[in-house]
């Protein structure tokens, strides 16, 4: 696993809450293609990663679950509860704040 | 777009080579095969070549088997946590008036019945879980094999614990007791006989309570 992708296992289920919270309801293909295409292929979401993510979300109750036939297959989509909106809003804000800091570590200029 | 004969090819793949057993994950796991095969067909690739590249994608059936690992783990929690959730409402108020009601009332019919109905009692209740699972066994053998597999597997893992109990209640007296014809322990010992009898009761009510749980874990095959 390469360091890109440590860095987005760690922040998955925020990644994965915001994407709802942009888009009313998606499923697991398209979330892996969003992200590719925002980050220009920079990183990429394994399946591996991204349902138990999913299903570990909607035990919480934080997303709710949706199944529509389309193509002849079952399609599952994911949106956001109640709950789970309120939990994008705490989230991605500790996040942006972690972020922030870690910013301020990395630019760090050295004492003279 | 697949044709349905591709979509059975695909599911085959998931039911054989990664040995995907739960619906929920095999109709999600299909879409994203489907999926990731269609975007190799539009590049000009054959069905045959984009699933197998699609297949070499998703890991090659390993990588899938751990999702139904993490869903079949996660599925467990829950269920486990929901019969927690049931014991602990015994306990809270106003529900512990009753449970305490059906503890005075069993000590009761202890002094009453005597020591020795009262080890029957607690010998039928040591069985009353598993008692539950054969009705239901019985009644709803098509759900057994192919819904609630989890919450059965579950279930049957709890209805033991009692069973192995009553098992260790038949054998201590062979390790105390030094006489040709041992005495159970627990008819030795009615206080404790009673004491086992009030959780039994409250443990079985528990079972029932979780066995009535509409569970909508589906298996594939």
């Amino acid at each position: 696993m390469n360091s890109n992708q440590q860095l987005l296992k760690g922040s998955l289920s925020v990644i994965i809450l915001k994407l709802l919270e942009e888009q009313e309801r998606m499923y697991g293909y398209e979330i892996t293609q969003k992200v590719k295409a925002l980050t220009a292929g920079q990183m990429a979401i394994t399946e591996g990663a991204l349902y138990p993510a999913l299903h570990k979300l909607e035990a919480e109750g934080l997303l709710t679950t949706e199944t529509q036939v389309v193509e002849g297959r079952a399609r599952k989509y994911y949106s956001l509860t109640k709950d789970g909106h309120t939990e994008a809003v705490s989230r991605i804000s500790e996040l942006g704040i972690m972020l922030e800091n870690l910013q301020r570590l990395l630019t760090l200029k050295p004492a003279i | 777009m697949l044709t349905p004969h591709h979509l059975t090819l695909l599911r085959q793949d998931l039911r054989t080579l990664a040995h995907i057993e739960y619906q929920e994950v095999e109709n999600e796991l299909l879409d994203h095969y489907a999926m990731l095969t269609e975007q190799k067909m539009e590049t000009g690739q054959v069905f045959e070549y984009a699933s197998a590249n699609a297949w070499k994608e998703l890991g090659e059936g390993i990588g899938l088997q751990q999702i139904q690992e993490e869903f079949i783990k996660n599925i467990r929690k829950q269920i486990s946590s929901r019969h927690l959730e049931i014991l602990k409402s015994y306990f809270r108020w106003p529900t512990v008036i009753g449970t305490l009601f059906i503890c005075g009332l069993v000590y009761q019919l202890s002094t009453v019945l005597g020591p020795k109905t009262i080890y029957i009692v607690t010998q039928f209740l040591f069985l009353s879980p598993g008692l539950i699972l054969i009705y239901a066994l019985v009644r709803k053998e098509h759900r057994h094999t192919d819904t609630r597999k989890l919450a059965w597997q579950y279930m049957n893992s709890r209805a033991n614990i009692p069973t192995a109990f009553l098992q260790f209640n038949n054998m201590l007296p062979f390790f105390l007791n030094n006489e040709d014809k041992p005495t159970p322990f627990l008819l030795m010992h009615p206080s404790i006989s009673t004491g086992l009898a009030c959780v039994l009761l409250i443990y079985t009510l528990t079972f029932m309570e979780l066995y009535r749980e509409n569970f909508s874990y589906k298996t594939a095959h």
